[in-house]
């Protein structure tokens, strides 16, 4: 009996894959929606500059690593320079998209392209790879479901849309209900292993509802729990960055 | 962003000025830093502390007795270097100024009893300019950036083997800041109206040359290495400093000059760029007109010394005398078309795990078309005291002319990469490089050209000694052409070689900890050529990369531990494999070292 309702239930399933295809089949139209809300809130502003300190601690060690950088944002672009400690300072990484990211090595004064395969490299032991201090935009890697909602949050389960080159599996986020600024992601993946978790905190807002995280918290559970924090030290809004900051050439200046 | 006013322009240009004016220490209270009405200069400065220490472990001492040069185990490097960079910024205009100073720990050219009070000598020290440019953005007009003054232009994509990176010479003193480059003084100015195209020019008043590696000089002990494309004036010249060396004559290089380019407009190098990203691949196309930064000979002089000499500490090993040449060296022309591609890949492991990216992919390939150069034999009157027939002075005596050392025919190098991240502690760097730094000239698989390795009087045949003495004797003193084919043999290298590097990197520790290793293996060997008595001409027999006469590599592994802050400790080895004649069991390549480098920034 419980085989014959298996095999039916598998029956529906297979239709229902074959009929919408294997990646919207997961999707649904609310999780679609939040998502795209996500999505828009970098579009808020027309630039942004923020000063932060990353702060890299193994829960065995008494003094965390503390790496200084300087981050600019306009039109999907973003531009990360370290300046400091000493050794990392002048290093710096570019995204002017998901497929054209570069880093430019100070000590070798070399670009070198990040290519996918670098995307989960992290920097000087973060929790933090490329690809999540690159990733602007969901929607164009993850199809969201809607999974429910908790007092002020939405909850949402974002999994690797089909043939794109996004580096977890799934992520499963809760985001504010009021403007859809990201508050917790639990990073999984191809298996639905919990890989990692990112909270963002402690929100501040800017004219045009332009809200940032003062904190942002990396914890990486494959690492015994290893974390990185980001906490932001400046930030200033549309204040007329160049285009040409984005630029490769623009990455060998001092 | 609109365009500012022609006044707001100069006075921005006259802050340019002032700029250098305070990297340069000249600011108008004499010291370094901002007056109150200069405030919006932005001056930021970094630097390092790195002390090196290595150790040379083998013997590659070379040379007979009364030519030897000494590379014995020992302290090969003891520097210590102090690095300051300075970076001012005011609105468009930026100056930079990075200088580098290093003390050996030892004096380096102490001979005589009068330099032990003279500092620079005893206390043996180099200074260095890695930087001093002045830069403008939007010089003109939005998108033109200009640069001028001492700098480093690396075009190249590929890792520390960059076929098109000409522009700037080649430091090759130190073995480990291999692909490094010395800043040149040069105007550089690009434009780019958007971030996926650059067109770059480069104008560079003064040819610079490349540094050598400090064993180089045992290169020159090694004058069976003949540079002539002719292979049977190699074979003659073979023949003749056996015959001179068996009659109790040995040739010897006594001095080598080399002669800079004048600077003039003519002698300007020039280079020009397009680069452009077409989806995920980033592409450029190169030229370049100037001169290799390592030299040729062109000159040779030969002159007599015909004082008796003994070994010291084999009196019974005695020569009558000694050929002594100086040959002169100059850095020849050329012109370069070059092509740039990097990006990435499909990787076929994605056939097999769902999971795999695509590869990382770089390729550098330069076209070259270089100047002719002969070499002149010029010679004194060459008197061998009645051992062989006197010489008259004047050139020697071709036969079919001034040799070629380098001819006119095009060449290409290349360096094709690939690399893959396996995890966030394994990367792998793969890369074949055709050409190696040093290597010039057509000689590969598109066009036949050999390098001598080794070479000599062929004593393997019997028949050889009388019959090629005669020969000798018949050229020489009657002026008759002779085939000297028979008498000679060699060990030969096609003039541009294949190499596979492969380069291993495994962060441990939280990423503190780095493992590198390093293989650089010669993927051709060598070709051992001589008279063959069976079938009447010269054969050659190939010893590829897995046999012992034709094995050649370089292992490097390195250890490095961050200490955060700055603080950097590493230790290694390079170990340099092969025979003598090899590329890398070469002497003049160094020899196995350890080292171990401290390295402080700030």
């Amino acid at each position: 009996m419980n085989i014959k309702r298996n095999m039916r239930s598998s029956a529906v399933v297979l239709l229902l894959v074959g009929f919408f295809g294997a990646g919207d089949a997961w999707a649904d139209k609310r999780g679609e929606e939040l998502m795209a809300c996500v999505d828009k809130n970098p579009a808020r502003s027309k630039d942004q500059y923020f000063v932060y300190d990353m702060i890299i601690a193994d829960p065995g060690q008494s003094k965390p690593l503390v790496l200084g950088m300087k981050v600019w944002i306009k039109d999907g672009m973003r531009l990360v320079h370290f300046i400091s400690p000493a050794d990392v300072k002048g290093m710096k990484i570019l995204s002017r998209s998901r497929a054209q990211m570069y880093v430019y090595l100070k000590g070798y004064n070399r670009i070198r392209r990040i290519t996918s395969h670098m995307k989960r490299q992290t920097l000087f032991g973060a929790d933090y790879n490329y690809d999540d201090q690159m990733t602007l935009r969901y929607g164009d890697l993850y199809l969201a479901d809607y999974t429910g909602e908790e007092g002020e949050i939405y909850k949402l389960k974002m999994k690797r849309r089909p043939g794109s080159d996004a580096v977890y599996g799934a992520i499963e986020m809760k985001i504010r209900k009021k403007d859809c600024y990201p508050l917790e992601m639990r990073y999984l993946d191809e298996k639905g292993r919990h890989l990692k978790t990112e909270t963002r905190s402690s929100y501040t807002c800017q004219a045009n509802n332009i809200c940032e995280p003062t904190e942002l918290k990396m914890v990486s559970h494959v690492r015994n729990n290893h974390w990185t924090k980001i906490v932001r030290k400046e930030w200033k809004v549309n204040s007329g960055l160049s285009k040409r900051l984005f630029t490769r050439r623009a990455l060998q200046r001092n | 962003m609109s365009r500012p006013k022609a006044s707001y322009r100069i006075l921005s240009l006259l802050r340019g000025a002032l700029v250098l004016l305070i990297l340069l220490g000249v600011s108008p209270g004499g010291s370094l830093g901002v007056s109150p009405a200069w405030a919006e200069v932005e001056l930021k400065w970094s630097g390092r502390f790195q002390t090196d220490l290595r150790l040379r472990t083998n013997d590659i001492s070379v040379g007979r007795w009364h030519e030897r040069m000494l590379a014995e185990p020992g302290i090969a490097r003891n520097d210590n270097a102090f690095r300051l960079r300075l970076v001012a910024e005011a609105d468009r205009f930026t100056g930079v100024a990075e200088l580098e100073f290093a003390y050996y720990g030892y004096a380096v050219d102490l001979g005589t009893f009068d330099q032990l009070w003279r500092q620079d000598v005893v206390d043996g020290f180099r200074i260095r300019a890695n930087a001093a440019y002045i830069e403008v953005r939007d010089f003109l007009f939005e998108g033109l950036d200009l640069r001028i003054g001492q700098q480093v232009i690396a075009w190249g994509v590929g890792d520390q083997f960059n076929p098109t990176n000409v522009i700037n010479a080649l430091n090759l003193e130190d073995p480990l800041a291999f692909g490094e480059q010395l800043a040149n003084v040069m105007l550089r100015a690009d434009y780019s109206p958007d971030g996926n195209f650059i067109l770059s020019a480069v104008m560079v008043p003064i040819f610079r040359p490349a540094l050598l590696p400090r064993t180089a000089g045992l290169g020159t002990v090694l004058t069976q290495r003949l540079p002539f494309i002719d292979s049977s004036v190699r074979h003659r010249v073979h023949v003749e400093d056996w015959f001179s060396r068996r009659s109790g004559f040995d040739t010897v290089l006594e001095e080598l000059h080399v002669v800079t380019p004048e600077r003039s407009i003519e002698n300007m190098q020039w280079a020009l760029r397009i680069a452009r990203t077409v989806g995920s691949h980033d592409l450029a196309l190169l030229g370049y007109s100037g001169r290799f930064d390592m030299p040729a000979p062109f000159l040779n002089y030969a002159r007599i010394d015909a004082t008796p000499l003994c070994n010291p500490t084999a009196p019974e090993e005695c020569i009558k005398g000694r050929i002594l040449t100086d040959t002169a060296l100059y850095y020849p022309r050329f012109w370069m078309l070059g092509f740039n591609a990097s990006g990435e890949v499909f990787n076929p492991m994605q056939l097999i795990f769902k999971g795999a990216k695509s590869l990382g992919y770089r390729f550098e390939l330069g076209v070259f078309f270089p100047q002719k150069v002969s070499q002149a034999l010029l010679q004194g009157t060459l008197d061998f005291g009645g051992a062989l027939p006197t010489q008259p002075s004047g050139e020697y005596s071709y036969d079919h002319g001034r040799p070629l050392v380098a001819d006119n025919t095009p060449f290409a190098k290349w360096v094709l990469g690939l690399d893959y991240t396996f995890s966030e502690h394994v990367y792998v760097n793969m890369m074949w490089v055709h050409g190696f730094p040093d290597e010039v000239g057509a000689g590969d698989f598109f066009h036949e050209g050999w390098s001598v390795r080794d070479g000599g009087f062929d004593d393997s045949r019997a028949i050889n000694v009388g019959q090629c003495a005669q020969r000798v004797l018949l050229r020489n003193a009657g002026g008759i052409e002779q085939d000297f084919s028979q008498c000679a043999y060699e060990i030969l290298k096609p003039r541009l070689g294949d190499y596979l590097v492969v380069g291993t990197d495994f962060k441990f520790l939280n990423q503190k900890a780095l493992l590198r290793l390093f293989f650089i293996v010669d993927l051709i060997g060598v070709y051992e050529e001589r008279y063959s008595g069976e079938v009447q001409e010269r054969m050659r027999e190939h010893h590829h990369l897995f046999t012992e006469k034709g094995f050649s590599a370089v292992i490097f592994p390195e250890l490095t531990y961050n200490f955060g802050s700055g603080l950097e400790l590493s230790a290694g080895a390079i170990v340099k494999l092969g025979k003598e004649y090899s590329k890398f069991g070469d002497p003049a390549a160094g020899g196995h070292q350890i080292f171990t480098r401290a390295r402080f920034s700030y």
